[in-house]
C-alpha cells in the first residue's frame, strides 16, 4: 500500500518532468556543458539528476532541438550544446504554453 | 583512482550500443572527472578510494545508466496495456477452460482422480506462462509499430457489445461466449478425433462390465453434426469478437437451432441411439439398464428440441426488432 508520502512523490515527479525539459532548453540559449548546465540549473533552484541529464540532452539533439561539438576547455575534451534554431521556436512555443498553463491553474489554486 | 573510473565506464560501456559507446562514455568521464574536481576542492585534498566509490555509486549502476540511454519505450505502453491485460485475460480463460473441462468430464464419468486434477494444474501452468510470454512479445512489437494496427483505430461505438438489460431473457455475456467457444472446440476436437475422449464407452457394473455400441446414424450425420458445431464456434466467436454484430449471429443462431431441431428428428426416428451389451449380466438388468439409457436419450432430444426451438424464436424476435 504506497504511503501519502510516496504518492506525493510520484506525483511531484510527474509534475516535474515536463518543466525539466523547459529549464533545460531555457538555459541552453547560451553554450554550456553538461556539468556547466546542471550547476547553471541548480544555481536557480531546478535540481536534476545527472543520470537523467545527460539521456535527455541526447534525446534532445536527437530530436534536433539541439546542436553539439566536442571542444577542449581547461586542458579537458567537453561536449557543449546549445539551442538549435528549431529549438528557439520550440522553446518560445513551449513557454507560451507554460504561461497559459499557468494563468488558467493560479486562479484555481 | 583512476582505475575505479575506468572499470565503471568500461562497465558502462559494454552495455551501449557501439555506434553511441565512445561519445557517450567520454562524457561521462568528463561528468565524473569534475565531480571528483568538485569534491576535492570542498575537501581540500585527493578523495581516498572508499569516498571514490561513493561518488561513483551515487551517478548509478551501470546498467542502470546505461539503460537511461537506451530507448525510453516500454515493452507494453500505456496505450497498448490495457489491451494486453485484456488480451492475457482472454487467453487465460481459453487455457483454463480448454483444460479444466475435460478434466471435469474425466472425473464427472469416474474416468480420474485427484492426480489427473494434479496433473491438469501442473500443465496449466507452464501453459498460462507461455500465452503471457507471447501476448507480451505481440504487444512489444506492436508498441514499436512492427505490427500494424490501423483497423483497431477505426473500432466504432455500433460493435460494442449492447449495455445489458437484467429484463432481457437468454443474453449471453462475452464470458458466456467464450465459454461456448471453448465448449464447441473441444467437441469438435473429440468428433474428428484430434482430441483423445476423457471418457470410453465401457462403464463397470456390479455385473462386470457393460460397452456402449453408438448408432451407426452418427456416422451418416458425421459431416451435419460438424457443420452445426462450425457455425456454433463461428457464432460465439462473433460473440467474443464482434459483438456488435447481432444480425450475422442472430442467422447464425437461427441456422444453428433450426439444424438442431432437424437433427433431433432424425435421431428420433433412429432409436436406439445407444446399445449396451454386457455379455455377463443377466437378461432382466441388461433389459432395465437399456430402458434407463433410452429414456435418457429421449428426455435429451426433448430437452435439446425445446432449447432449439426456444433459441429460434428468440433470435428470430430480435432479428426482427434489429437488437
Amino acid at each position: 500500500m504506497p504511503t501519502d508520502t510516496d504518492i506525493f512523490e510520484s506525483l511531484r515527479q510527474e509534475l516535474r518532468r515536463g518543466t525539466l525539459i523547459l529549464a533545460v532548453l531555457a538555459q541552453l540559449r547560451e553554450e554550456r556543458y553538461g556539468y556547466s548546465l546542471r550547476q547553471a540549473l541548480s544555481s536557480v533552484g531546478v535540481e536534476i539528476d545527472e543520470g537523467a541529464l545527460y539521456p535527455m540532452l541526447r534525446r534532445l539533439e536527437a530530436q534536433g532541438l539541439l546542436a553539439s561539438e566536442w571542444r577542449e576547455e581547461d586542458k579537458r575534451k567537453k561536449r557543449f550544446y546549445q539551442l538549435s534554431e528549431e529549438g528557439r521556436a520550440v522553446l518560445a512555443r513551449l513557454a507560451d504554453e507554460w504561461r497559459a498553463i499557468n494563468a488558467a491553474l493560479e486562479p484555481l489554486l | 583512482m583512476s582505475d575505479l573510473v575506468d572499470r565503471y565506464l568500461g562497465a558502462v560501456a559494454a552495455l551501449l550500443p557501439k555506434a553511441q559507446r565512445q561519445d557517450i562514455v567520454a562524457e561521462l568521464r568528463d561528468l565524473i572527472l569534475n565531480r571528483v574536481e568538485d569534491a576535492e576542492a570542498q575537501r581540500g585534498r585527493p578523495l581516498d578510494k572508499r569516498e571514490m566509490e561513493d561518488l561513483l555509486r551515487e551517478i548509478g549502476h551501470p546498467i542502470a545508466v546505461a539503460g537511461r540511454y537506451g530507448s525510453a519505450r516500454a515493452l507494453v505502453g500505456a496505450e497498448i496495456y490495457p489491451f494486453w491485460l485484456f488480451g492475457v485475460k482472454v487467453l487465460l480463460a481459453i487455457a483454463a477452460l480448454a483444460a479444466a473441462i475435460p478434466t471435469g468430464v474425466a472425473l464427472l464419468t469416474a474416468h480420474g482422480d485427484a492426480r489427473l486434477v494434479v496433473r491438469t494444474i501442473q500443465d496449466f501452468i507452464p501453459t498460462a506462462l507461455s500465452l503471457i510470454g507471447a501476448a507480451t512479445l505481440v504487444a512489444a512489437a506492436i508498441e514499436r509499430g512492427w505490427i500494424k494496427t490501423e483497423g483497431f483505430r477505426r473500432w466504432k461505438v455500433s460493435e460494442l457489445p449492447r449495455a445489458s438489460d437484467s429484463r432481457e431473457w437468454f443474453v449471453k455475456s462475452r464470458f458466456d461466449g467464450l465459454f461456448e467457444l471453448v465448449v464447441m472446440l473441444l467437441f469438435i476436437g473429440w468428433w474428428t478425433g484430434v482430441v483423445a475422449s476423457p471418457a470410453d464407452n465401457v462403464i463397470k457394473t456390479r455385473g462386470g462390465e457393460a460397452f456402449l455400441q453408438v448408432s451407426s446414424v452418427f456416422q451418416t450425420l458425421y459431416w451435419p453434426i460438424l457443420t452445426l458445431a462450425v457455425v456454433q464456434v463461428v457464432s460465439s466467436l462473433l460473440l467474443v469478437v464482434k459483438p456488435g454484430w447481432t444480425v450475422a449471429r442472430n442467422l447464425l443462431e437461427i441456422v444453428g437451432a433450426v439444424g438442431g431441431v432437424a437433427l433431433v428428428w432424425v435421431l428420433w426416428s433412429a432409436q436406439p441411439l445407444v446399445t449396451v451389451l454386457a455379455p455377463a449380466a443377466s437378461e432382466a438388468g441388461l433389459e432395465n439398464l437399456q430402458r434407463t439409457l433410452d429414456l435418457s436419450l429421449e428426455i435429451t432430444l426433448w430437452v435439446v428440441a425445446a432449447i432449439s426451438l426456444t433459441k429460434v424464436a428468440v433470435h428470430g424476435w430480435r432479428l426482427l426488432r434489429g437488437r
